[in-house]
């Protein structure tokens, strides 16, 4: 169930990405560096401003670890405990 | 907790980095590690880089006060930490993350041309935030004041780098743009160390750095309160650490009781720009300087200031203000009497009232004080 829930945050974090990078969603894979992907400092804000809308909350400056951000997959595990999922 | 942060930091540095190895292999005291400068990485710059370095780093360089290039080093992880912590600041400050700001050129003062210019960036581009130095931003909010430009509502706050906020220039610029003028305190080497808080006193971010003040001549640290040489340590960076380094700045910090912030005041003045026969400035002297820069401070219609040291006993006061508004003559005895006490001797000082005090043609930074002794 996890894994299937992880899966499901995994592909919603890829949309917003790849629309961030304007790449295709099924040209972000999971365990890619970000910074590979292209996002710089400006692109971090844009995601994270998508982020807080899409899952209704705001970053805490505790929040603010560059190891969460390092891929979609460790975004998406943030964003689990995030916002209590 | 932050001893054990420093504790940490030592092991790691005597661990991996050349310097450190050579210099103190089997030290374990923070304290006695050596306090370091531009000059002293710069003579081993190898020294100090990280044995196994990520594969991309990022260069920058600044200059400093000397006008010689420093190349600075950073991480994508490093870079993301330092500017993540900036971020979570601005936040406080009221920005959006989704926002438009405008930065002023470090040149923007000697370039007269350039102030329509962004008047007009401010205009069409309706920026939520606004940086630049502190005097670049006084000079800016008077030329809109002065031709009736109206500042945007999308403006959330203006920030001041790279130069001491000078109390004139805050009431100033906030009187023309209508929002808070917050200030920040960092180097390009390890980008935060200071920003304000809704009171608007400077505090440091102890997340990011350690922050000591000790006594030039000595290396010694001055009791809390006392000004002396700002001495920084990093947490973040370890792609080039900067650990017990100068920063050549002046300045005191205190430890609120009620908040447990440590809050940071700065002297408007550089270590290097002191000249004394024969010794190094001790704190006396700042204290006395920082008296006299609060006391003028509290004169609204000075505009800008700057004490120049033509010689160990010959000083020159100028100021900029509106003509017949200030006893430019008491400001000149107070001064004197100021050094007279530190120097015990008699020091001359001179007033010259002037239109405008350029910046430093180099740097482009405006000097509270500057020393003509080599």
């Amino acid at each position: 169930m996890y894994e299937t829930e992880l899966f499901e945050m995994e592909c919603e974090v890829a949309m917003i990405v790849a629309k961030i990078c304007r790449k295709n969603p099924e040209q972000i894979v999971p365990g890619e560096v970000l910074a590979d992907l292209g996002i710089d400092s400006i692109r971090y804000l844009e995601l994270m401003a998508e982020l807080e809308e899409r899952f209704g909350f705001e970053f805490e400056v505790e929040d603010m670890r560059p190891e969460w951000f390092h891929s979609v997959r460790t975004l998406s595990r943030f964003l689990r405990r995030r916002i209590g999922l | 907790m932050r001893e054990g942060r420093l504790d940490v930091l030592v092991r790691d540095l005597t661990a991996a980095y050349l310097f450190y190895r050579e210099r103190c292999g089997s030290e374990t005291d923070f304290f006695r590690l050596p306090v370091i400068g531009k000059s002293t990485i710069a003579e081993q710059p190898s020294w100090f880089m990280h044995p196994d370095p990520p594969a991309r780093l990022w260069e920058s360089y600044t200059s400093g006060s000397t006008g010689v290039p420093f190349r600075c080093v950073k991480s994508e992880s490093e870079k993301q930490t330092l500017s993540f912590a900036i971020l979570s600041h601005r936040r406080g400050w009221g920005l959006p993350l989704r926002h438009t700001s405008l930065l002023l050129s470090n040149r923007f003062l000697d370039e007269p041309h350039m102030m329509a210019h962004y008047a007009d960036c401010i205009l069409r581009g309706r920026p939520q935030m606004i940086q630049g130095r502190s005097s670049a931003l006084a000079a800016l909010a008077a030329y809109m004041a002065d031709n009736g430009l109206a500042v945007p509502e999308s403006l959330r706050f203006v920030q001041n780098w790279g130069e001491p906020l000078q109390p004139a220039h805050k009431a100033a610029v906030e009187r023309a743009f209508g929002v808070p003028f917050y200030d920040y305190y960092g180097m390009e080497e390890i980008w935060p160390i200071a920003f304000s808080d809704a009171e608007g006193h400077l505090v440091v971010d102890e997340r990011m750095v350690f922050l000591e003040v000790l006594n030039p001549e000595t290396d010694r640290p001055v009791p809390e309160g006392e000004f002396g040489e700002l001495v920084v340590t990093s947490f973040v960076m370890r792609s080039m650490p900067f650990v017990r380094y100068r920063t050549g700045d002046i300045g005191s910090v205190r430890r609120d009781p009620a908040t447990g912030k440590l809050i940071l005041s700065l002297l408007p003045v550089r270590s290097t720009q002191i000249r004394l026969p024969g010794r190094q400035a001790q704190p006396a002297i700042f204290r006395y300087l920082d008296k006299y820069f609060y006391e003028l401070s509290l004169h609204s219609g000075v505009r800008q200031f700057q004490i120049v040291q033509e010689s160990y006993t010959a000083f020159r006061l100028k100021i900029a203000a509106p003509s017949g508004e200030l006893d430019t003559a008491a400001l000149a005895a107070r001064l004197q009497n100021f050094l007279k006490q530190y120097l015990a001797l008699e020091v001359n000082v001179g007033v010259e009232s002037v239109p405008f005090i350029a910046p430093d043609p180099v740097s482009g930074k405006y000097h509270p004080f500057v020393s003509f002794i080599p």
